[in-house]
């Protein structure tokens, strides 16, 4: 009896180890990150929206101060100021880059000539930084120097283009800059989306006699519903983080004309020593993006475990 | 080509093994104490002036460790100041002015230089308000620099005499001097809209209209009754008159920029501090010469000043010889001189000599010794001199909303200074 049994000692002692490896390897190859994505992004959010009900001015503290930080916040003018102009901002950059995004795209996708240098032109402005595409269009936009000066030396003394300078159409000008840059790569987004999409139903609907507009309308942009989805969540949560475009473009000028959140975050917490004051502006933005975020989440997942189920 | 390589090679470790040996001989009289200090001066001569400090410190047998870090005039040195102070990393000295002081100092950060300052007498060789600002709780914390002038008008010669005016006496003057340059085709003044510039502006035409005790019980003491006062409606007012000279398109344009607008003509005036000398002789012109200095004119006069400092951090006994060393030679006479020749700021202490400073420098001393006497030495609120960030910042806003609507009336403006300013106090001393 005591024969049989050490041969298959070894391979069972051995085994066990192997199986306990495969098993558990992955996630102690993942543990390093998921602590630090636990400690780095959920542990400071945690301790931004508990620094935003505390006294914190110059440095941190904990004297506990309730919702008091939030009750000044309301009244200023400045934070007022940098919200609506994200709402405009944010509403005319992802609607203009939808707009002219879909529409190049749908431009590009009639089989033309030359497609791929077009296609990487247009795509270009992704590749510069936020803050070269601030510069030049400070440059462009200026009223003596850019756009304004130019037609004027042509001849066209009567034009007026001076929105940067303009208080209140300073951020207009921000989201001229911003869609040049991001609307190329919304188009290569639904470009790839266009070329997804099969042939023969839009060959079934045009023997139906669908006409063209009718075949865009009703097959074609339905099923580039998934394209809109990811444009929507990458373009929002860009525009509420957007900082230094704005910072190169117009220094948040002229005054705070054209400030942001991010930058009276910014300019509260570090600048201006009151650090309780920008964390509960911080908070607030993430309120923000998680507001936006949710319900397009919920739909989208509600719409994949539906089509699982069929 | 091998051996000739391994031969180059060998050489090139001989002379790092003597380099090093060098080095360590070097960095081994330095022994007394080493003390690191943060600031923001990294531009060409700013940077140099510190290099001459670490200098003298080495010959005393001390060694400075230099952590400039650029960037957002000064924002980003106090950036890393909080986080080295949350990390018990914190500088032996940091460069600091202004409230901010007596914010660390009531912390518990700031280490008591007293000694020092007895040594030297710092309450006799000071102005007062500069000494006073140097102090928490009755003893000195920080050591000065420099002084500043920021109600400085620059005016270009040659563009003034262009278009047929003379230099202003007063404020109608100045204002028909204005009208002159701009029936001429010449921008009267390069300013144009960055909030900094404008609240600069702001605060030598406060001095001018208002006087030293009235920009004391507005910008030092907040004293609503001030802030909204008809007094400074008329400065505000005054503010308006200005930004009609100014050209908007200026709108983001540096200050540096604007100074060397007026140097090439382009534009009549500029005011600006006494650093705009700098960018003036970079230029290839003599402050004072082509570019004639004028205190901004107005009713009264006096010294709007900006004071650059540093405070002393506690550390261990073992680094306290070599920040008493730091502060002592900081306002030796002879750094005192070498220092503020390069920056354009005249000695913070007397007794140093001024020959070989421009004539703007020296017209600056005698102004500053005038108003040292009629009491009318005031620091200057646009450059952090006078008040905390917070509350700054709330000045900063309303004179940048003022600035950039021309539908808001002088006396809202002021009425809300008063109540921005007062909320904003409440929330840095909660």
């Amino acid at each position: 009896m005591s024969d049989t049994t050490p041969p298959a000692g070894p391979p069972t002692r051995g085994m066990p180890v192997r199986r306990w490896l495969d098993r558990w390897l992955p996630k102690i190859a993942l543990v390093p990150s998921g602590v630090a994505l636990l400690v780095f992004v959920y542990g400071f959010i945690g301790w931004t929206i508990w620094l935003s009900m505390t006294t914190s001015s110059l440095l941190p503290n904990n004297t506990f101060a309730g919702l008091r930080q939030y009750e000044v916040l309301f009244q200023l003018d400045v934070w007022w100021v940098s919200v609506i102009n994200l709402a405009i901002f944010g509403v005319l950059y992802v609607a203009l880059c939808l707009a002219i995004g879909l529409f190049l795209a749908i431009l590009l996708d009639q089989k033309i000539r030359a497609e791929g240098w077009l296609r990487t032109i247009y795509l270009y402005p992704l590749a510069l930084s936020l803050v070269v595409t601030g510069v030049v269009w400070k440059w462009l936009l200026n009223p003596g120097l850019g756009l304004e000066h130019f037609v004027q030396s042509l001849g066209w003394t009567g034009f007026s283009f001076d929105w940067l300078v303009n208080p209140d159409m300073a951020i207009y000008a921000v989201v001229i800059a911003a869609v040049w840059q991001a609307a190329g790569f919304v188009t290569a987004l639904f470009l790839a989306g266009l070329r997804g999409i099969d042939t023969s139903i839009i060959k079934a609907a045009q023997i139906d006699g669908a006409s063209l507009p009718r075949v865009y309308l009703s097959i074609i942009i339905p099923s580039l519903r998934p394209v809109f989805f990811s444009a929507i969540i990458l373009l929002v949560s860009l525009a509420i983080k957007s900082f230094d475009l704005v910072i190169a473009l117009t220094g948040g000028g002229p005054g705070y004309s054209t400030w942001v959140p991010a930058i009276f975050m910014y300019d509260f917490g570090f600048n201006r020593g009151q650090i309780g004051l920008g964390a509960a502006a911080a908070t607030l933005m993430m309120a923000a993006v998680a507001l936006a975020m949710l319900p397009m989440l919920i739909a989208e997942l509600k719409e994949r475990r539906d089509g699982r189920k069929n | 080509m091998g051996n000739r390589g391994l031969w180059h090679h060998t050489a090139c470790l001989g002379v790092a093994v003597a380099a090093l040996s060098i080095g360590s001989v070097a960095s081994a009289a330095p022994d007394k104490g080493t003390v690191s200090v943060l600031n923001w001066w990294t531009s060409g001569s700013e940077a140099k002036s510190m290099n001459v400090l670490s200098d003298m410190l080495a010959d005393q047998g001390y060694k400075m460790v230099n952590d400039a870090v650029s960037g957002g005039g000064g924002s980003n040195a106090r950036t890393v100041l909080k986080s080295r102070i949350q990390s018990n990393n914190m500088p032996g000295a940091a460069q600091i002015k202004g409230p901010e002081i007596q914010q660390w100092c009531q912390a518990g950060m700031a280490m008591n230089i007293d000694e020092v300052a007895k040594q030297q007498d710092w309450s006799k060789i000071l102005p007062g308000p500069v000494a006073k600002g140097m102090q928490c709780d009755g003893h000195f914390v920080a050591v000065p620099f420099n002084l500043h002038r920021i109600n400085w008008v620059w005016i270009n010669k040659s563009a003034l005499k262009k278009a047929g005016a003379t230099m202003p006496s007063d404020w109608n003057s100045f204002v028909a001097a204005l009208d002159k340059l701009k029936a001429a085709g010449i921008t009267p003044i390069a300013g144009g809209g960055d909030t900094w510039q404008v609240a600069t502006e702001f605060d030598a035409i406060a001095l001018a209209t208002g006087g030293a005790d009235f920009y004391r019980n507005a910008f030092v003491d907040l004293k609503p009754d001030a802030l909204s006062s008809d007094t400074m409606v008329k400065a505000l007012s005054r503010l308006r008159t200005l930004q009609k000279y100014e050209d908007a398109n200026d709108q983001g344009l540096s200050w540096n920029h604007n100074t060397g607008a007026v140097v090439k003509g382009e534009a009549g005036m500029q005011i600006m501090g006494d650093w705009a000398k700098g960018e003036i002789t970079n230029a290839g012109a003599t402050p004072g010469d082509q570019v004639a200095c004028m205190a901004m004119p107005g009713e009264h006069s006096g010294f709007v000043y900006n004071a650059d400092s540093f405070e002393m951090f506690k550390k261990s006994n073992s680094d306290k010889a070599a920040q008493y060393a730091f502060a002592r030679t900081a306002l030796s006479p002879e750094f005192q001189r070498k220092f503020n020749m390069a920056k354009g700021s005249i000695p913070v202490r007397e007794g140093v000599s001024l020959d070989g400073f421009d004539a703007c420098a020296q017209k600056a001393q005698s102004d500053f010794e005038a108003a040292e006497k009629n009491n009318a030495l005031v620091p200057s609120f646009s450059q952090d001199m006078a008040e905390t960030g917070a509350v700054k910042g709330a000045l900063f806003d309303v004179i940048a909303k003022f600035y950039n609507n021309k539908n808001m009336s002088a006396e809202a403006a002021a009425k809300q200074m008063a109540s921005q300013a007062k909320q904003a106090k409440l929330m840095s001393s909660m």
